[in-house]
């Protein structure tokens, strides 16, 4: 059984993951229902070819979990990509709304709860939602998924990088520069 | 009533006598091997049959050059298909067939391994891995058996295979059948083989991937196996070297257990008058020497040549491409090993563009001496390179905060990526495809989990360095002085390797689905045809018969979608199509019958 990550991953690992553990998290409620659904039908239509129905990955790669998430940081950050990249028979021409609605799918997929409030391509509102948290609480739910299921397991805990645990500077929202233990929920604001 | 079943029963009764051999890990029954097969010897892999391609790059020198030239710059308007054949599996087109006795052996992604009839396009056998069960979260991993599956080796009367799940395979070249099979690392960890071995005097010798992600940290390595058993000979570790104190120094405070990359993306070549192996070596692993923790360290091997003794890894020198890489400007990549001259006055070169940045740079092999380099594309991360090789970084690119996001030419795309150049011995020119793009780079924090990569890094989407239209190129360059001899420029990105013949041609293929072949002294496209997908993989080419065939992969292309929205007047297909195109020459072309 392989020991929780959070546990020896350092003191703001620690917090930032026992606190997500089954509860909201701050990247919740930036989007419909609604609108993650109407998001699906466009995603099965122009992404699921490549990236898979489920998100799985397919020739592309896969949408979903810590990996993806880690990745890009913020909601903001998957949307300033893909808006323009992608999909390749059709870069940055789906238009701003199939845009947005299709990322709402994606977060949704991820975990992230739907809330009363349509997201638009506020990019102030879209890079405050912190992909780096629901990761945390994705990895928790593949840890006990890979318990069970997988035939290959990794035993023991996950190296993490040196500065894993230790404070960094870090860019804020505003411009500035402020030491932040890395790995904690404030590295990535 | 009856007539139907009749008809049916000989159908199968037909089916069943031209059945070619299925092998699988699951005991299946095959039928008996109707063919022989010549073995392939430690001899003709160093100077294979001018007709044949039997390793990765046709030569072990990794040139991609094939001497045949019935298809020439007369003749190769006349080409047209001869078979096509679709592959067993989706994912990243990067196969390298192979040709030898008639046969071609044909490796797609997942693992499936293919033995055509080389003339008339029939299945001989097939082989199919059983891959392993990987956790879903597992993204990066899972991925790996999707991607980069670029060749396999032939060797005596086998096939030999490095798998996605970290295992050598040998089959027996002509049923299939497992001969020995071996697991040269733990996949637990998240090691995979994504490139192809190189065979040298009996011995396997092969770069083992995935040593982006988390669990594998501390060992990347370059390992040799006896081809007869697969008992490993020796292994290579490309980012911890106690033997190398200046390669220890090199990573600073940071301990082998947080150290990753280094990966040996591209088979090596091999020089047998001094029985040494060249690796091209990938970036370091987190991506960002701040979230590394390396400081300005070097952080040796990764983005280097490194030059290894055959019989035993050890290391007789190395050279440092692009040290402390902050972008994921990985410096893998073909290792050409090119001869100027004869006798006591022959320079032994070592050319190649070996890492994103798009710099192509000549050493001497035999010291690891560096003699010139040159800039192809845009690139803003190297500022200067001196008399001595000695590469200086913008340090305005490199990253001092997290979430401080940079504008770094190339991409992470490339410049170059895996798709390889050729070198022609008849114009001493290396023809290497080429991108122009940039992007952001943006270092991250996250918690590493188990079969996810290190990176830590945010990237933007590819876009066309400021005042440059034309993503897509190839450049010509003389090996003698690295100066250019032609370019060629266009919009869609060139999204397979390229081949050189003696029929005076550059083969190779792009994002927009054409195949072309360009003049090898000017560059001028004296013939093209569209096909169904962007071209990838490696085109190469085989005799049978007085006949010379052309074999292209085309297929899914991530270099296609992500350089996409480069040139939106040419939308890439969704479908991913993967396939192997062989054409020849009309028959009024092919030699007479009694050649």
């Amino acid at each position: 059984m392989p020991l929780p990550n959070r546990l020896i991953a350092g003191l703001a690992a620690l917090i930032a993951g026992t606190a997500l553990q089954g509860s909201a998290i701050a990247a919740d409620g930036h989007f419909t229902a609604e609108q993650a659904a109407r998001g699906q039908t466009q995603y099965n239509s122009n992404c699921g070819s490549c990236h898979g129905m489920q998100l799985e990955g397919g020739v592309g790669p896969t949408l979903k979990g810590v990996d993806f998430l880690g990745n890009w940081g913020t909601a903001g950050g998957i949307y300033d990509y893909f808006s323009v990249a992608m999909p390749p028979t059709a870069p940055g021409k789906l238009g701003e709304d199939v845009y947005v609605d299709i990322l709402a799918y994606i977060l949704s997929v991820n975990g992230l709860a739907a809330g009363s409030e349509e997201m638009t391509a506020d990019a102030s509102v879209m890079n405050a939602i912190n992909l780096t948290e629901a990761a945390a609480a994705n990895a928790g739910a593949a840890s006990a998924q890979t318990a069970t299921t997988a035939e290959v397991q990794f035993e023991g805990p996950v190296p993490q990088a040196f500065t894993f645990g230790k404070s960094l500077p870090t860019k804020q929202p505003d411009g500035s520069v402020q030491d932040v233990v890395s790995g904690s929920a404030a590295a990535n604001p | 009533m009856t007539l139907r079943l009749t008809t049916l029963l000989a159908f199968t009764a037909l089916s069943a006598m031209s059945l070619p051999a299925y092998a699988q890990d699951a005991a299946t029954p095959a039928a008996p091997a109707a063919r022989s097969y010549k073995p392939v010897t430690n001899d003709m892999i160093l100077n294979p049959p001018p007709e044949e391609w039997i390793s990765w790059r046709r030569t072990v020198d990794n040139q991609g050059y094939s001497p045949l030239d019935l298809i020439n710059k007369d003749t190769v308007k006349n080409l047209e298909l001869a078979w096509a054949w679709p592959m067993a599996a989706d994912g990243q087109q990067e196969s390298a067939p192979l040709v030898h006795d008639g046969m071609m052996f044909l490796s797609t992604n997942q693992n499936i391994i293919q033995a055509l009839d080389a003339k008339t396009g029939d299945l001989i056998w097939e082989y199919r891995h059983v891959l392993p069960q990987l956790p879903s979260s597992w993204g990066y991993q899972l991925n790996q058996a999707r991607r980069q599956k670029n060749s396999i080796a032939l060797y005596d009367d086998k096939v030999i295979v490095a798998t996605a799940d970290a295992k050598l395979v040998a089959l027996d070249a002509a049923t299939g059948k497992v001969d020995w099979e071996t697991q040269a690392f733990d996949t637990s960890k998240g090691y995979s083989y994504t490139v192809g071995p190189l065979i040298v005097n009996d011995k396997v010798i092969s770069a083992i991937s995935g040593c982006s992600i988390a669990g594998t940290a501390g060992g990347c390595f370059i390992a040799a196996h006896d081809a007869k058993t697969g008992k490993e000979l020796w292994r290579f570790n490309t980012i911890d070297d106690p033997k190398n104190p200046e390669q220890e120094a090199s990573w600073g405070d940071v301990p082998p257990e947080n150290r990753w990359g280094g990966t040996p993306w591209t088979t090596g070549s091999y020089d047998p008058r001094t029985n040494t192996t060249f690796w091209g070596i990938g970036m370091p692993g987190p991506y960002s020497q701040l979230i590394r923790g390396s400081g300005e360290g070097a952080v040796l091997y990764t983005n280097n040549t490194v030059a290894l003794d055959a019989d035993t890894g050890e290391r007789k020198w190395n050279f440092s491409h692009l040290p402390a890489d902050n972008w994921d400007l990985d410096s893998p990549f073909e290792r050409i090993l090119v001869d100027e001259g004869e006798g006591d006055a022959a320079k032994h070169l070592l050319v190649t563009v070996p890492g994103k940045d798009g710099i192509a740079f000549a050493l001497d092999r035999d010291t690891g001496k560096y003699l010139w380099s040159r800039e192809t594309v845009y690139q803003n991360v190297v500022k200067s390179i001196d008399a001595e090789g000695k590469v200086t970084l913008n340090s305005d690119l490199v990253p001092t905060a997290v979430n401080q996001e940079v504008f770094v030419c190339t991409s992470v795309s490339g410049g170059k990526l895996w798709m390889a150049g050729a070198y022609s011995p008849r114009t001493q020119t290396y023809y290497v495809p080429l991108a122009e793009a940039c992007n952001t780079v943006t270092p991250t924090v996250t918690e590493f989990t188990a079969g996810n990569a290190v990176g830590a890094t945010k990237f933007g989407p590819r876009v066309l360095p400021p005042n440059i239209t034309d993503g897509g190129v190839v450049e010509a360059i003389n090996v003698a002085d690295g100066s250019q001899k032609w370019r060629l420029n266009q919009r869609p990105t060139f999204t397979s390797s390229l081949l050189a013949t003696g029929g005076g041609l550059v083969f190779g293929g792009d994002a927009g689905r054409f195949l072309m072949a360009m003049d090898e002294e000017t560059g001028d496209v004296l013939w093209k045809t569209r096909l169904n997908a962007p071209i990838g993989g490696y085109p190469m080419t085989y005799e049978i018969d007085g006949e010379q065939y052309l074999a292209v992969p085309t297929g899914f292309s991530a270099q296609a979608g992500s350089s996409a929205s480069m040139f939106p007047e040419i939308p890439v297909p969704s479908g991913s199509g993967n396939s192997l195109f062989v054409f020849k020459l009309r028959s009024d072309n092919a030699k007479t019958a009694s050649n």
